[in-house]
């Protein structure tokens, strides 16, 4: 008996470290992992394989059935969708004018249709993705900025996807053992329009469509695109070693990781990855590495526990696996190494990303594309964001790591789409490109007339061209798509905004406290982060996300003081009134181009998640990143020196995107929302009566 | 366990008409925004040990970073 009482935790325990899966130790602080690997869920999901295996000529035929009846009215048989995100429709026609050819654009636009395309409001990536998805307004959709807020703390979190920590947890001393499941929800509402066509028998790929995590179940494949996490949970955090000292070095001190020297050109540092989900604080969990330098050859070996790797100065080392254990589990992810320089060393880490082979979490539907796409291609970047900006901003990464570290995944992205694209016959193909984008936002400042205060150290053709550049490999990519095309497909291009310089930075939570909006605890002038020091029960107002103003209100903020009604409607139109008002004491400009009530902007369902002011910010104005950390500072505007020079956080008017498309259409000003309907119609579905959009009216023939 | 909801004929006909208007997902989507309007006007979440957690969860964004 008193053996029992000793065994019998331990089995328990030894149990439950051996069930456990990587994707709770992802999940973070709170993760936990289930009973799910228990015998009970074997036996019920060896019934279920049998069942739908049993089950599963059945379920084709009635597929076969459904599909053969929605191609029979389709118009087309097989649609592309290729996203460029950020392509600019002023952008384009400027640099034609200015002689620089895209002889396969232009191609498109003399056959079939160019035209502007009118964003949403505000007219970033997780918002506009999100109507061209759905074709409904955001208030149908529930995605209004990159950063929603938390009303119970005012933290801003992630508008894409919500993590709820398992709610059952066993603490047993400093370990905390979950033994409930933790939940990935996808906040992106409303319909797709590739879930609408699935259900009519329609077979679709749709590869890293922004906001797509956690993927969704339909009949096709997925892969998530901008909003999946790294390994750590972030957005993507890089690591950064030097032996610089602090006063010679240019990166901030808290960018850096330790590096001990141990012996002659020879260090010692730590990898930090996800939390270990069973100890309390969940610390990281760590690699150590050894890193040797020969300074004359500009090389250097690094060894992660028993593998090393041969490091030359300048060079991107190819996606290393990084396992890291907690317990009996293993939770695997990739990274890339720079040794940008070995006098003084400086040596970069990209954030690790979600090991595509061995997923700690899902980022594909079905579960094993993302195993299939590693085996096929080798491991790839998995993170949303994953050329690294951050990096490139805090000068970590040089600005032709940077751009080699673009072209690589561009590199994996097109073969992605093209060993898909091969394999379909018929059906939807949808795939979104980044290059252009996340190249707008760091190089624009080396446009000539860009008026950019930010610094422009390069005289190399590949850095000062380099959106030019990211424009010509978008034509470059579309020269090898037109070879691979058959006739009768249907080829729409879209891209979700423009682009324009971010000169000025608009210190929106600074401006709300200068005007009492925002009140500080015992008449301060400054606040730390995350509000650090805003009394919450004298203030009315708070910024967040990168366009939105929320009220303080009753009932709603875990603080609220503003009232329904009358008082809040009083309060919007005043800050309404001030910000357009309100002008750049150095440029004479005003600051807001537009500034709207939410419900001027938006219907549906989630209207009440959106912030109840939006601002449409002047061109060369947006918000800025301290703002959006929620800092309050002494100033209003200041100069954007940071290499984050181009943006589109502009209201929608002044930043159209493209439309491209190899048929004609006979409908005037299209809008994203207009996207998803088009492409019903074009497999012959009735688009449903919710969706905001029109059909663009694709003609059947091209025009020769 | 989720639970489960039934509903009447008549219920599961405006479930639907609501569907159909607003596009939600299914009506799993529809009752979990009722209940979700309904929680918030009642709630007194204390969300303060997070901070950290949701801090850490923006890191590197590059909008704000």
């Amino acid at each position: 008996m008193k053996k029992n009482k000793i065994l019998l935790p331990f089995i328990f325990l030894s149990g439950l470290f051996l069930c456990a899966s990587p994707l709770f130790s992802y999940v973070g602080p709170g993760a936990g992992f289930a009973f799910a690997g228990s015998f009970l869920f074997v036996f019920v999901a060896f019934f279920l394989a049998l069942f739908y295996f049993i089950t599963f000529p059945i379920r084709a035929l009635i597929n076969f059935i459904k599909r053969f009846k929605t191609l029979k009215n389709a118009k087309y048989k097989r649609v592309v969708v290729i996203g460029f995100d950020g392509m600019d429709y002023n952008l384009m026609n400027k640099f034609t004018k200015e002689g620089k050819s895209f002889p396969n654009f232009e191609k498109l636009a003399k056959e079939g249709a160019f035209t502007p395309l009118l964003s949403t409001e505000p007219p970033i990536s997780p918002v506009a993705w999100s109507t061209f998805s759905t074709g409904v307004n955001p208030g149908k959709h529930n995605i209004f900025d990159f950063l929603a807020t938390d009303r119970s703390t005012y933290m801003p979190k992630m508008s894409g996807s919500e993590i709820i920590p398992p709610k059952k947890v066993l603490k047993i001393g400093k370990y905390d053992i979950p033994i409930s499941k933790p939940k990935i929800e996808l906040m992106r509402k409303s319909k797709s329009f590739w879930k609408i066509i699935g259900k009519k028998g329609i077979f679709s790929a749709v590869l890293r469509i922004p906001y797509s995590f956690p993927p969704e179940k339909f009949y096709g494949l997925m892969l998530s695109g901008l909003g999946t996490p790294d390994l750590r949970g972030s957005q993507g955090s890089f690591s950064f070693y030097t032996d610089a000292k602090p006063e010679d070095s240019e990166v901030a001190d808290g960018i850096r990781e330790k590096l001990e020297k141990v012996e002659n050109s020879a260090y010692n540092g730590v990898i930090k990855g996800p939390g270990n989900p069973f100890v309390k604080g969940n610390p990281p969990l760590q690699l150590n590495f050894k890193l040797t330098v020969d300074k004359d050859k500009k090389t250097a070996e690094m060894a992660i526990e028993k593998k090393t790797y041969h490091l030359e100065q300048g060079q991107t080392h190819p996606w290393i696996k990084l396992e890291f254990k907690a317990g009996f589990i293993k939770i695997s992810g990739i990274a890339q190494l720079v040794l940008e320089d070995t006098g003084p060393v400086k040596l970069y880490i990209s954030p690790i990303n979600i090991d595509p082979e061995k997923p700690s979490m899902p980022i594909t539907h079905p579960r094993i594309l993302s195993v299939y796409l590693s085996k096929l291609l080798g491991p790839y970047a998995t993170l949303g964001m994953a050329e690294d900006t951050w990096a490139l901003n805090e000068r970590v990464l040089s600005e032709e790591g940077f751009l080699r570290q673009v072209y690589d995944y561009q590199a994996e992205r097109e073969k992605m789409f093209f060993d898909t694209f091969k394999k379909f016959k018929k059906g939807l193909m949808v795939q979104v490109f980044e290059t252009t984008d996340r190249v707008q936002h760091m190089f624009w400042r080396y446009f000539k007339d860009s008026g950019s205060p930010a610094d422009t150290p390069s005289e190399k053709e590949s850095v000062v061209n380099a959106v030019y550049e990211s424009y010509k490999a978008m034509d470059d990519f579309l020269e090898k798509l037109f070879k691979k095309m058959r006739d009768g497909d249907l080829l729409i291009i879209v891209s979700d905004h423009g682009f324009s310089a971010v000169n000025r930075d608009f210190h929106l939570n600074s401006w709300l406290h200068k005007e009492g909006f925002l009140v500080l605890k015992g008449g301060k002038k400054i606040s730390d982060k995350w509000y650090a020091d805003v009394d919450w029960s004298k203030s009315k107002a708070y910024g967040q996300g990168l366009h939105g103003i929320f009220l303080n209100m009753k009932d709603r903020e875990k603080f609220g003081v503003v009232g329904k009604g009358e008082e809040a409607e009083k309060i919007k139109d005043e800050i309404k009134r001030k910000l357009l008002k309100l002008k750049d004491e150095k440029t004479g400009q005003p600051v807001a181009k537009a500034v709207y009530k939410r419900e001027e902007l938006y219907k549906g369902p989630y209207v009440r998640n959106a912030p109840d002011v939006v601002i449409g910010y002047n061109l060369g104005y947006r918000v800025s990143p301290e703002s959006a950390v929620n800092y309050v500072r002494d100033k209003i505007v200041t100069d954007n020196t940071r290499m984050w020079s181009g943006d589109h956080s502009f209201t929608r008017e002044v930043i159209p995107g493209i439309f491209l498309c190899n048929r004609k259409i006979n409908s005037k000003n299209p809008t994203l929302a207009d996207i998803s309907p088009t492409i019903l119609e074009a497999f012959g579905i009735k688009p449903p009566a919710f969706i905001d959009g029109k059909d663009l009216q694709v003609s059947a023939k091209v025009r020769k | 366990m989720a639970k489960k909801v039934k509903l009447t004929k008549e219920g599961s006909e405006k479930a639907d008409e609501i569907i159909a208007f607003h596009g939600y997902s299914s009506v799993d989507e529809l009752v979990e925004n009722l209940i979700n309007n309904e929680y918030e006007k009642i709630k007194s979440d204390d969300n303060d040990d997070n901070k950290d957690e949701q801090a850490e969860r923006l890191s590197g964004l590059g909008y704000i970073s």
